[in-house]
């Protein structure tokens, strides 16, 4: 009991934080803020061409370069997040879905994509954001308790 | 098409996160407000969408599993700054029982 107390008395002397929840990453953070801006400025230009008369000016491979940029940055994401700590599941359950999510948006383009003028996708373009959102989000908020001593 | 009740659906919703962020709910209630009215008004475009005949199935199971994947990761970014605000209250008693020992000892060390 004495042990226990005096552990106690020393821990709480000294001043030791507990740790919940880690994850921060200078590279999530700015990679997924950058995803965000490229995505948005890829759907602008998909959207256009999905509002035309042309059925063929939106065809995959005319939007290729950006899904390969997009793959580049979703295995720089992915990497970075293997490497977090154990307080970071958080985290890595979102660079996870986001990753899914991504996929299936680019599946959705590669298996073709109709001209709509009713069907602006304004439900994929919320998600999507939504998602960004939702990392960059908790990356500012785990950034500014890093000033938490970590024990 | 039996009518989607959004204001129903984000008034329940809005209970449960603002449990999950207990005193940090005002900072993060613009947030979370705005991202559950927009996954519940999602969903009814697509159901307008599907019930018009505008998409077909696959096209439907897609954007459908891009609002749960997203969904999902907005919930888990709430989580994550409710652990966070746990995180901190539990530190700020930390230091202050820290406080009062070291005083009440009467000695001084690095905090």
């Amino acid at each position: 009991m004495k042990t226990l107390i005096y552990t106690l008395a020393i821990f709480l002397i000294a001043g030791c934080h507990i740790t919940l929840i880690t994850g921060y990453d200078p590279v999530i953070d700015e990679t997924t803020t950058n995803m965000k801006k490229d995505f948005n400025l890829h759907f602008i230009k998909l959207m256009r061409t999905l509002q035309d008369e042309d059925s063929t000016n939106q065809s995959f491979e005319k939007f290729q370069d950006y899904y390969d940029n997009m793959e580049v940055n979703l295995i720089a994401l992915s990497d970075r997040a293997k490497f977090l700590d154990t307080k970071s599941t958080i985290v890595k359950k979102q660079v996870i879905l986001l990753d899914s999510t991504m996929h299936v948006f680019m599946n959705m383009h590669r298996n073709g994509l109709r001209d709509s003028r009713i069907d602006d996708r304004r439900d994929i373009k919320n998600a999507i954001n939504s998602s960004f959102d939702a990392v960059i989000m908790l990356q500012e908020e785990l950034k500014s308790s890093g000033t938490i001593k970590n024990n | 098409m039996t009518e989607i009740n959004t204001n129903q659906i984000v008034n329940d919703s809005i209970i449960v996160v603002k449990t999950i962020l207990g005193s940090r709910w005002e900072s993060f209630k613009p947030f979370a407000e705005h991202e559950l009215r927009q996954f519940s008004e999602n969903a009814e475009f697509l159901a307008k969408l599907k019930l018009a005949g505008e998409i077909n199935d696959d096209e439907f199971k897609a954007r459908l599993d891009i609002q749960r994947m997203a969904f999902k990761t907005v919930m888990l970014g709430i989580e994550g700054i409710g652990i966070v605000t746990a995180q901190e209250a539990i530190n700020k008693v930390i230091d202050i029982v820290a406080k009062a020992v070291k005083t009440a000892i009467n000695i001084s060390l690095p905090v």
